[in-house]
């Protein structure tokens, strides 16, 4: 059994993009950094993360809570990946954030309730792909409680939630490459992952076993050509 | 031991099933001719499994070198084909994005350029065009009906371990054991692929459903 903190074998691992690789069909996830947004209560400057957990960031599915857990982001010094189990509790280590060899942190005591407005009108400039953001939830789990979690654990409970926004991503993105509102393709998004998929069965309740995602996915894509083809708005 | 059998265990490197000979029987046999002809067979058996395992090891090793010969000339000719193709195959497959980036080693964002038209190297169109053609060779030799899905099926129930994982590590022999169904246990493939994912993976925590209906982490009943 895993006891320790556990680390990536590299920064691509941590990250799902970077800078200019950022989809701006991807919807606000757990693990996004936007730049420059105040956080209330705390007093450093500096970019900020999304701490809060991917079950929570939505009140219906679509629009993003009032407000969201965020930590503060700052340039700082390099961590090894083999003193992530051992050390740096207070933080998550964002390897090559601003570029190679630019580091930063994001600090777990410096943390704060941001409003969405705030996130949504900011700048994305990172998102942490999936084995980052269970390593983001594992550390400021044991921050708080010093309980390790193994990460495997940590992405059974947001699996489901991982895969939606992959879905969501990739149906917004062909909605803004046909020229679409990316808003109104998120809500008909949602009213087709919550609808019953012919068998009875609720699209969305599919995503949480790893045999029923090809099939959604499948469904997806050829939903997407039904609805959008090769028409533009 | 009896004489026979210390003579078959000096020359065991060589011998070989057949080449034992059961010695006759006569009407009037002992005690000690019928213990020596039972060592005699107890070694004649224990030789034969050796060289059914050997035979079996040969066969699987056969077969993958025959899988892969076929995949490699299916790759080539899928690989005739544009990488915005490739890409569009795999989606009508099921496979996310995230998996494709994975096993063809690039970014996500990468993937994304790619199904917009953008170009790729020949070295990222050629493993494009392997996952290809090793759905289609899956589906077709082992009657896999929904390849994406069984790829993402976990090796053995409650590890996070599954073919996909195979896959990127290149262990295509697992993978085809794995659809042949050869090996009786899967936990077994499972210990040949990482000796240490048993370990890394046993956890006294289970998720479980909470009042909300949402995922949570709890200690395991047992």
């Amino acid at each position: 059994m895993t006891e320790d903190l556990e680390a990536p074998a590299s920064a691509e691992e941590l990250y799902l993009a970077r800078g200019t690789g950022i989809s701006q069909a991807r919807p606000l996830m757990t693990g996004d950094v936007v730049r420059r947004v105040d956080i209330p209560g705390v007093e450093v400057e500096g970019d900020a993360i999304i701490l809060q957990h991917p079950c929570s960031m939505r009140k219906d599915g679509v629009n993003l809570v009032d407000r969201l857990l965020a930590a503060r982001v700052t340039a700082s010094d390099d961590v090894p990946f083999d003193r992530w189990p051992t050390g740096y509790f207070g933080r998550m280590p964002l390897p090559d954030l601003y570029g190679e060899g630019n580091h930063a942190s994001a600090s777990f005591d410096d943390i704060g309730l941001v409003p969405a407005s705030a996130i949504e009108g900011a700048e994305r400039i990172a998102s942490l792909g999936r084995k980052g953001i269970n390593l983001l939830q594992q550390r400021f789990v044991f921050y708080l409680t010093r309980f390790a979690v193994p990460t495997f654990q940590l992405d059974r409970v947001a699996a489901a939630v991982f895969e939606e926004a992959d879905l969501l991503e990739e149906w917004t993105m062909a909605a803004l490459s046909r020229g679409f509102d990316p808003r109104e393709a998120a809500h008909e998004f949602h009213e087709w992952i919550r609808a019953d998929d012919g068998t009875g069965e609720i699209r969305q309740r599919r995503l949480a076993e790893p045999q029923g995602l090809s099939a959604v996915r499948r469904a997806l894509r050829r939903e997407v050509e039904r609805l959008m083809g090769n028409q533009s708005s | 031991m009896s004489m026979v059998d210390e003579e078959l265990r000096m020359g065991r490197e060589t011998a070989t099933s057949t080449e034992i000979e059961i010695p006759k029987t006569s009407s009037t046999r002992t005690i000690t001719s019928l213990v020596e002809e039972a060592g005699v067979v107890r070694t004649r058996v224990r030789i034969l499994r050796d060289e059914v395992k050997e035979l079996h090891e040969n066969a699987s090793q056969l077969q993958v070198r025959a899988f892969e010969t076929e995949l490699a000339q299916a790759t080539a000719e899928e690989a005739k084909r544009g990488t915005q193709e490739l890409l569009q195959m795999l989606g009508a497959e099921g496979f996310s994005w995230r998996e494709v980036a994975h096993l063809v080693s690039v970014s996500v964002p990468a993937v994304h350029k790619w199904r917009a038209g953008g170009g790729s190297v020949p070295e990222h169109r050629r493993a494009l065009a392997r996952l290809v053609a090793l759905c289609r060779q899956l589906s077709a030799r082992f009657m896999i009906d929904d390849v994406a899905a069984w790829l993402e099926m976990p090796l053995v129930s409650g590890m996070p371990v599954t073919g996909l994982d195979l896959l990127a590590e290149d262990r295509i022999d697992l993978l085809l054991r794995w659809a042949a169904h050869a090996d009786a246990n899967p936990e077994d493939l499972l210990e040949e692929f990482d000796p240490t994912l048993r370990d890394t993976y046993t956890s006294e925590y289970e998720v479980f459903t909470a009042a909300d209906g949402l995922p949570g982490i709890r200690f395991r009943d047992t």
